[in-house]
């Protein structure tokens, strides 16, 4: 299944749009194996955001799930590592309350 | 031209200093802290002096309009009195403050005027001042079809500008979103050419220091360790949600990379980054916050360019296509 998420960009700052993206994905994941999201005019999101989306997304399916279900298309460098932050920040909240 | 809004003679006089910039902003801050202490009180015979202003910046104009603004809305005063010469009226109007100020003299509806207002593109570019709006769609849609396609036009072929200021902005609306208790209330403004570009952010609300000490880890520490926490990355008042307390480390590190400037005030303290220095200090009460960054352009940095971010995350396996 494939996920356009450029009627959100340029900029995701926002944690009820966050939200939105968050649904949309999940509604994917139980429609479908895997799920392509697209990325290509996503100039940046707010690590709130990251964090909000993928952050969770990562910690609900686990590392390997993540990897082969969650696919992102024409991230932009930048957006890489906010996203990567997201995730990590996600994880060690939840070591830390483990 | 002088206007003299009232003919009595005033008995509190606030002068605002001949330059009100990033580098000259604490005496500005000592003078006007006078007015978060007159909530509701309509104080005679006072009077805002800005005759003496020679040169003034982003960062100026927003907190001069913000104290306006303040002592208007709290009713600091009754029928008081601005002073100001050809220079201050021909700044409000190059920075698209005329209809914000007129309002609040003549007591108009500014939240109906704030919208209005739009990206000015000349030989610089200029964010004339935004509402940071929290519930509504307003500031996100303003965003995307206004002030970041403009960023885009105005910085075409340049990606690591863009990078730059959008990776700013999204965390700096999150953060005032994240501390500001009125939403209406923080206003943004912006200006740059292909040199430079300057923002100031302020708001009148719940400032950074009482935000953070709502969080029991904060709450006894005094303002100046609290400030200079702020910037660190984990610190946030909202823990165990998605809440990261990044977002000013963030711009924090960036402005370092970049040798610019990133000043964060709240509440009688501030941390001020000048060029990579760091340090804390002690201000004027400003109630809420205020933020001003400056960011050389020259060279621009992406975050893959600076080393706080370069290469870390490596065991998070994403498949990035």
């Amino acid at each position: 299944m494939k996920i356009d998420l450029n009627e959100y960009g340029p900029l995701i700052s926002d944690k009820n749009v966050g939200n939105k993206i968050y649904v949309l994905i999940k509604d994917g994941l139980s429609n479908s194996d895997v799920v392509e999201i697209d990325l290509m005019h996503i100039t940046t999101m707010a690590t709130f955001c990251a964090k909000q989306i993928f952050g969770k997304l990562y910690l609900e399916l686990g590392s390997s799930k993540f990897f082969e279900r969650i696919k992102l298309f024409n991230s932009n460098e930048d957006l890489k590592i906010i996203i990567k932050m997201g995730i990590q920040n996600a994880i060690d909240e939840h070591k830390h309350h483990s | 031209m002088m206007i003299d809004l009232n003919a009595n003679d005033p008995k509190i006089e606030i002068v605002i200093p001949a330059i009100l910039n990033g580098s000259n902003i604490q005496s500005f801050l000592r003078n006007v802290s006078i007015i978060f202490s007159l909530e509701g009180k309509r104080v005679e015979n006072y009077a805002l002096n800005l005759t003496n202003l020679k040169k003034i910046n982003v960062l100026g104009m927003l907190l001069i309009y913000k104290v306006i603004e303040y002592a208007v809305e709290r009713k600091c005063f009754a029928l008081p009195h601005i002073y100001y010469f050809d220079f201050m009226e021909d700044k409000w109007d190059e920075y698209a403050f005329i209809p914000l100020i007129n309002a609040y003299i003549k007591q108009e509806d500014t939240d109906r005027k704030l919208r209005a207002l739009n990206v000015q593109m000349t030989d610089k570019f200029i964010l004339a001042p935004q509402p940071l709006l929290r519930n509504g769609n307003f500031t996100n849609e303003y965003l995307k079809q206004k002030f970041l396609p403009k960023i885009n036009e105005y910085y075409v072929d340049k990606p690591k500008i863009i990078s730059m200021i959008s990776t700013c902005f999204s965390e700096i609306l999150l953060n005032f979103w994240e501390h500001a208790v009125n939403d209406t209330k923080s206003i943004m403004i912006a200006d740059g050419n292909n040199n430079y570009m300057e923002i100031a952010c302020a708001d009148t609300g719940n400032g950074i220091i009482s935000s953070l000490r709502s969080n029991p880890k904060y709450s006894k520490m005094d303002a100046e360790k609290v400030i200079a926490l702020s910037i660190q990355k984990n610190v946030t008042s909202k823990e165990n949600t998605y809440h990261m307390g990044y977002g000013l480390w963030i711009i924090d590190q960036i402005v370092t990379s970049v040798k610019g400037r990133f000043h964060l005030y709240s509440e009688g303290v501030a941390h001020i980054n000048d060029y990579g220095k760091t340090k804390v200090i002690k201000t004027g009460f400003w109630k809420g916050t205020i933020v001003y960054l400056a960011l050389p352009l020259e060279n621009a940095k992406s975050l893959t360019d600076i080393d706080a971010f370069k290469n870390k995350f490596e065991n998070i396996k994403i498949d990035f296509i």
